[in-house]
């Protein structure tokens, strides 16, 4: 009896939660959190947002109740738009809708309760929805609903929005599954008989910023769930995928034929992973979506194309048969998370690759554009969870390297040549780049080539390296175009002659202002964005060289060149800091510009915004920067 | 032997071609009207050559349809031309979809979705379904030109020689599209056929694609039933009967609600103009746009009174109810229907629902025609919107009388902004204050832009000074929106500028320009291939006073100039009195539409501006 009554109770306790998500309800006469001074001038506010997920699975029991409940204030008539259409609908697919109801809060305290036969319904996928009616600015729109749904393994609950939010509040109860959360810091946790909920006040409006963390500092909640063990936690998602290379389009002994016929065996390690790096890149290109992957009869077959693990697994392969110590590296891009010091988080894309021992290099197989050495640039100077299946202690941290910015170096050289009364311009450039970009240019220069894509080429050409000016592409020539010129760091150059349709020239009286700063192409600015409120992350470190030749015409004489000579340097560590240098020489009627403008980290905190605004403002001032010149 | 070189030919022109095409495209409509009612029913098939697999979107199909039609039968092969393979297109493999549209909150287009089977790379894929049609009314157009270069296209009507078909061409290619008419002893059949036509590519700022876009438009005009010649859209009169039809039996709910609010409004209003313009007003602002498109409420509007109690509606219901309101207040109104500059098609041409895709109101009083649209929540009092202009507007004066007019295209000058600098010269930088006024469309474009990103208010104000020359920098001493108001908006704003004097050894350089309209505007030749469409012609006056200081002389003044052609003006003009410099600056846009014949012209327009932009002013000590 004693024990029958201990089950029941268990029965009575596991039923309790999702009783209470069911029954949930508001507040009769809602009474809501005052607005705080400086949010009282938003177009609205977002009083309360209120998510709650509970999960059954059992053997009886396969279902997610969600329940939502948000109040906001509209402040401004305009914003009435963007908040009076609410869908009862969640990422997962919907069974039932249990509870809609929705309400607006009149200034004065009265309450208009919507009509249920006011809820429309979409034919096919059923979902509800209503709009409120009547609502004036001041008024208070309150809604929540309850879904019944499949259970989803995982979510992402942003919280943040364009407008404040003063409470929000994620909750999750569960039976037969474990939540895990994992939330931006502004959440606290607490538990409650069983109810779990993160919780954040005053949470301000989302600001976009160039060269931030956009994605990373949105103000959200990420969920998994899982039964039982937890596979996702690294000490048992690591070995569970990359214990043992498998191969799904080919066989293994395939994979050995391949690997014999590259005849690696004798070189050094470095080597090894370069060659088989080299030829895989060269060769094989991922299936893309839309395309059917074939089984594959010989893998030295030339270009082919290949099942994406397969490729990746087929360089593990390669290493352990070639006797290669390495590790399998995850990494996130710094732009979207950091990885979990515990868990694979199921929702955030992760980065797989290869970090080969010796060397202290990377593979990543998944980069078509990128060679071994150094790891993609999303990834630089931030944490990674390893795994080598021979070591002892199997899995373990790594922190990124951070390639410097002499690796990544854009270089031209601009040779002007002017008419004799200087209306007709023509442009030859030679812009070179190396690194990350010189790798991006080279692997989609080259696939433009290939797919004889000519208007996409030109296109490229004209946005990327000859922008902000107005010309005609008259010809056009790419050396060092093979992937092989990745591993030497090999300039990808593209040769270009241009005649300028626009007038580079300006008039005072008998000077002219010849904006020859233009010719580098357009620089982005930051004149208007004098305050930030994140730290500046970059792609990556970076160098740009410029040279200008222009030979002056005879008849004129150069005034002045000063307008072009600009040094702006942020203050600190040489190796970490930005800076921007122009320097002018004349000899005879030629005049030669150089520019050095470097960005020497890949980060730059916000306290140091200032110095490098005025690093940026000052190459975007360059290209507005005139050569005076007089006639003779 | 000859059986392996001919298939050898074949492969190699298949795979030596770059790109997937349309092989055929072709479309029967069989209309017949033999039980003294009209049924339609198209036939569609179409079948493309896939080069790369890859592009799903080549072989992916959304079949769209709604209450006034039903999607069958739908039909599919797939033929790999490495082993000549065929696969059939399963009907578990097309799902049915809700059409999501932004500005339609219940839409009910649907479509079918399905993406053909196994197609590799060099394959061909055929497809085919049928359509029944519901609303003899409407009839879709057939076009001609797709996203794919297509070899061969053909439209067919199938119909009983009693049943009159009104037809008309649109857009280009209209030499290339062959058409005939035959009688198989049975039925009457329309045939136009077009080989070669390139694949279409959509351009920025681009009039909507139908202008360009070689399509027909067909409808039937009348027919037999019961012995009777049936008119059906015979004429813009039976479109007009149809429309009036539509309309006749609303706004039967109590309205006492309605009147009360109205009379509220129009309140201490002594004219009518007044009255009107306070009752406009109140719709843009209390009014609140959400549309629902279901079925026949997609063409007819919902009682005034009910709107009035929700305060959102779409466009039609916004007419309705001003419609209404300014009855209550005995002011001439009529419910008025339209198609915006998206439709390129006129009543007498093709008269059909195919002309609209808008409802406004038009407003009668002191002998003048007023067309109001209250979904753009700041436009003017007396403008029609911008997407309206030059249109041909249809106001149903009573249930059988109706009447055509055109919606005026507004004057530059109409559509102002007015920006005012008082500068002075403090070491290389430019100091002062500067003001702007902002009417006509430019004040709603500006209006409807904040509202819309109300989060980024502050950068949107400063931009209507600086966005043109963001070195700029702008302290906000006043922004007044005026919205609702005869006044223009209205900021001023502490300015100054860095670097923007020169010293060249002793002579200093002022270049006095400082905003440039049109700059950025010429066009690139080579690639631009469609005509460019502007929302709304406009002018901008700025005025720059120069303090200059005492120590300095004018040396040099560039020359005063003027420009005026087709395109727009051009004027600037200096003026040098006392220690003070004023420039003026008049730019004016005129045209709506640039077409590709006009580019090298306007091109050269913009570099004649760019050229007086780039004038500087020299003083010396």
């Amino acid at each position: 009896m004693k024990k029958l009554l201990i089950i029941l109770a268990f029965l009575f306790s596991l039923s309790s939660t999702s009783q209470e998500i069911k029954s949930y309800s508001w507040d009769e006469k809602p009474v809501f959190k005052q607005i705080p001074e400086e949010y009282k001038n938003q177009p609205a506010v977002v009083l309360f947002d209120k998510r709650w997920i509970h999960t059954r699975v059992g053997q009886y029991a396969f279902a997610t109740f969600v329940m939502n409940h948000f109040a906001i204030k509209i402040i401004k008539a305009e914003e009435i738009n963007k908040y009076n259409k609410i869908k009862a609908e969640d990422n997962g697919y919907i069974r039932t809708l249990r509870d809609f109801h929705a309400r607006i809060i009149k200034p004065n305290g009265e309450i208009k309760v919507l009509p249920e036969d006011k809820i429309i319904e979409t034919e096919i996928d059923k979902v509800k929805s209503i709009v409120f009616e009547g609502v004036e600015a001041g008024d208070i729109l309150e809604y929540y609903f309850i879904l019944k749904e499949n259970p989803n393994a995982y979510g992402v609950e942003v919280f943040q929005k364009d407008v404040p939010v003063l409470e929000a509040e994620f909750s999750t109860t569960h039976d037969g599954v474990s939540f895990q959360r994992f939330c931006s810091p502004e959440f606290s946790e607490s538990t409650i008989k069983r109810k779990t909920t993160s919780s954040a006040t005053n949470l301000p409006p989302y600001v976009e910023e160039n060269n931030s963390k956009n994605v990373k500092n949105l103000i959200k909640v990420i969920y998994s769930l899982y039964s039982g063990y937890n596979t996702y936690s690294w000490y048992s998602f690591l070995p569970q995928y990359f214990a043992k290379p498998s191969f799904i389009y080919f066989k293994k002994s395939q994979a050995k034929e391949f690997l014999t016929k590259l005849n690696l065996k004798s070189l050094p390690t470095d080597e090894k992973v370069l060659k088989l790096d080299e030829y895989i890149k060269e060769n094989f290109d991922f299936v893309w979506r839309g395309e059917k992957a074939q089984k594959l009869k010989n893998l030295n077959n030339g270009k082919l194309k290949l099942n994406a693990s397969d490729i990746f697994d087929l360089y593990g392969y390669c290493f352990k048969e070639l006797d290669i110590s390495f590790k399998v590296v995850i990494g996130m891009s710094r732009f979207m998370g950091d990885v979990d010091a515990s868990t694979y988080v199921v929702p955030l894309s992760h980065e797989f690759m290869y970090y080969i021992t010796e060397t202290q290099k990377f593979v990543s197989p998944y980069e078509k554009y990128l060679s071994y050495g150094y790891p993609m640039y999303e990834v630089q100077g931030s944490n990674a969870k390893t795994y080598q299946k021979a070591s002892s202690s199997s899995v373990s941290d790594m922190v990124f390297p951070i390639a410097p910015a002499s690796f990544t170096v854009t270089e031209t050289v601009n040779n002007v040549t002017l008419s004799d009364d200087l209306s007709k311009i023509s442009l030859q450039k030679t812009y070179s780049n190396t690194g990350y970009e010189g790798q991006m240019n080279r692997n989609y220069i080259k696939y433009l080539k290939e797919n004889e894509e000519e208007k996409e080429l030109t296109d490229y050409l004209k946005n990327r390296m000859l922008s902000g000016l107005d010309l005609k592409l008259d010809q056009y020539d790419f050396l060092n175009l093979e992937f092989k010129n990745n591993y030497s760091n090999t300039p990808f150059v593209s040769n270009l002659k241009t005649t300028i349709n626009e007038t580079l020239q300006e008039n005072a009286g008998n000077l002219i202002l010849l904006n020859i700063g233009k010719v580098i192409g357009s620089q982005s600015d930051l004149y208007q964005e004098t305050t930030r409120k994140f730290d500046v992350d970059l792609k990556y470190a970076k160098i740009y060289k410029h040279k200008i030749l222009v030979t002056i015409p005879a008849g004129y004489k150069i005034e002045s060149y000063s307008d072009l000579v600009i040094d702006k340097k942020m203050a600190g560590d040489e190796d970490k800091n930005c800076s921007f240098k122009s320097t002018v020489t004349v000899n005879g009627n030629q005049v030669v510009i150089e520019v050095l403008e470097a960005y020497n980290a890949i980060n730059y905190p916000k306290a140091n915004y200032e110095e490098y605004r005025k690093v940026i403002n000052a190459s975007s001032d360059f290209t507005k920067a005139s050569l005076v010149l007089k006639p003779l | 032997m000859k059986k392996y070189v001919l298939l050898l030919l074949i492969f190699s022109q298949v795979f030596s071609q770059d790109k997937s095409k349309i092989i055929y495209k072709n479309e029967t409509v069989f209309i017949s009207d033999k039980n003294n009612k009209l049924e339609i029913e198209t036939l569609f098939s179409e079948k493309r050559s896939i080069v790369k697999s890859k592009n799903v979107n080549e072989y992916s199909f959304q079949i769209p349809y709604d209450t006034f039609n039903e999607i069958s039968n739908i039909k599919g092969t797939t033929t790999t031309l490495k082993n000549n393979k065929n696969f059939t297109l399963y009907s578990s493999s097309i799902s049915i979809h809700q059409a999501e549209n932004e500005n339609i909150f219940k839409d009910d287009v649907k479509f079918k979705y399905f993406v053909m089977p196994s197609v590799e790379d060099n394959s061909t894929i055929e497809y085919s379904f049928k359509n029944k049609i519901l609303e003899p009314r409407f009839l879709s157009p057939f076009k001609f030109q797709n996203i794919l270069k297509t070899d061969v296209t053909q439209f067919q009507i199938k119909c009983n020689p009693s049943i009159e078909i009104g037809y008309k061409l649109f857009g280009n290619f209209q030499d290339k599209i062959i058409f005939t008419k035959t009688n198989d002893g049975q039925n009457d059949i329309y045939t136009w056929e077009a080989k070669e036509i390139p694949e279409f590519e959509q351009e920025e700022d681009m009039p909507n694609a139908l202008y360009v876009v070689p399509h027909i438009i067909y409808y039937i005009k009348k027919y037999d039933s019961y012995g009777k010649k049936e008119e059906l859209l015979n004429s813009k009169e039976s479109l007009y009967k149809w429309y009036s039809k539509l309309v006749k039996d609303i706004n039967k709910t109590d309205q006492n609600v309605l009147k009360t609010k109205t009379l509220e409004i129009i309140k201490n209003k002594k004219t009518e103009f007044d009255k009107a313009k306070a009752i406009f007003e109140w719709v843009q602002q209390n009014l609140h746009y959400v549309a629902f498109e279901n079925g026949m409420g997609g063409f007819i509007p919902r009682e005034a009174a009910d709107v009035h109690s929700k305060l959102y509606g779409d466009c039609k219901d916004m007419a309705n109810l001003l419609n209404e309101m300014m009855h209550i207040a005995n002011i001439k109104s009529s419910l008025t229907w339209i198609g915006t500059r998206d439709k390129p098609y006129k009543y007498d041409e093709v008269p059909t629902p195919q002309v609209d895709n808008h409802m406004i109101t038009n407003v009668f009083i002191d002998g003048k025609s007023y067309f109001l649209d209250a979904t753009d929540k700041f436009c003017p009092f007396t403008y029609p919107t911008a997407m309206i202009q030059g249109k041909e507007a249809l106001i149903g004066k009573s249930e059988t009388q109706f009447v055509i007019e055109q919606i005026p295209v507004l004057s530059p000058e109409k559509n102002k902004r007015d920006i005012n600098f008082n500068l002075k010269i403090v070491e290389n930088t430019l100091q002062g204050d500067v003001s702007i006024l902002i009417s006509g469309f430019n004040k709603s474009d500006f209006l409807n832009t904040l509202s819309t990103y109300s989060n980024k208010e502050e950068e949107i104000w400063k931009s209507t000074v600086n966005y043109s020359n963001p070195k700029i920098m702008l302290e906000k001493v006043e922004t007044i929106k005026n919205d609702y108001k005869e006044l223009p908006t209205k900021a001023s704003y502490k300015f100054k500028l860095d670097d923007a004097i020169k010293n060249i050894n002793g002579k200093i350089i002022l270049k006095p320009i400082l905003v440039f309209p049109l700059k950025e505007s010429s066009i690139d030749l080579e690639k631009r291939k469609y005509a460019i469409e502007k929302n709304y012609a406009y002018q901008i006056d700025v005025n720059y006073n120069y303090e200059i200081p005492a120590s300095l002389k004018v040396e040099f003044l560039p020359q005063n100039f003027k420009l005026d052609n087709d395109f727009g003006t051009v004027e600037i003009n200096y003026l040098v009195k006392d220690k003070n410099i004023n420039v003026t600056q008049k730019i004016i846009s005129k045209k709506l539409l640039l077409n590709t014949t006009d580019f090298e012209k306007w091109n050269d327009f913009i570099k004649t501006i760019n050229k007086q932009y780039n004038q500087s002013i020299l003083l010396t000590l």
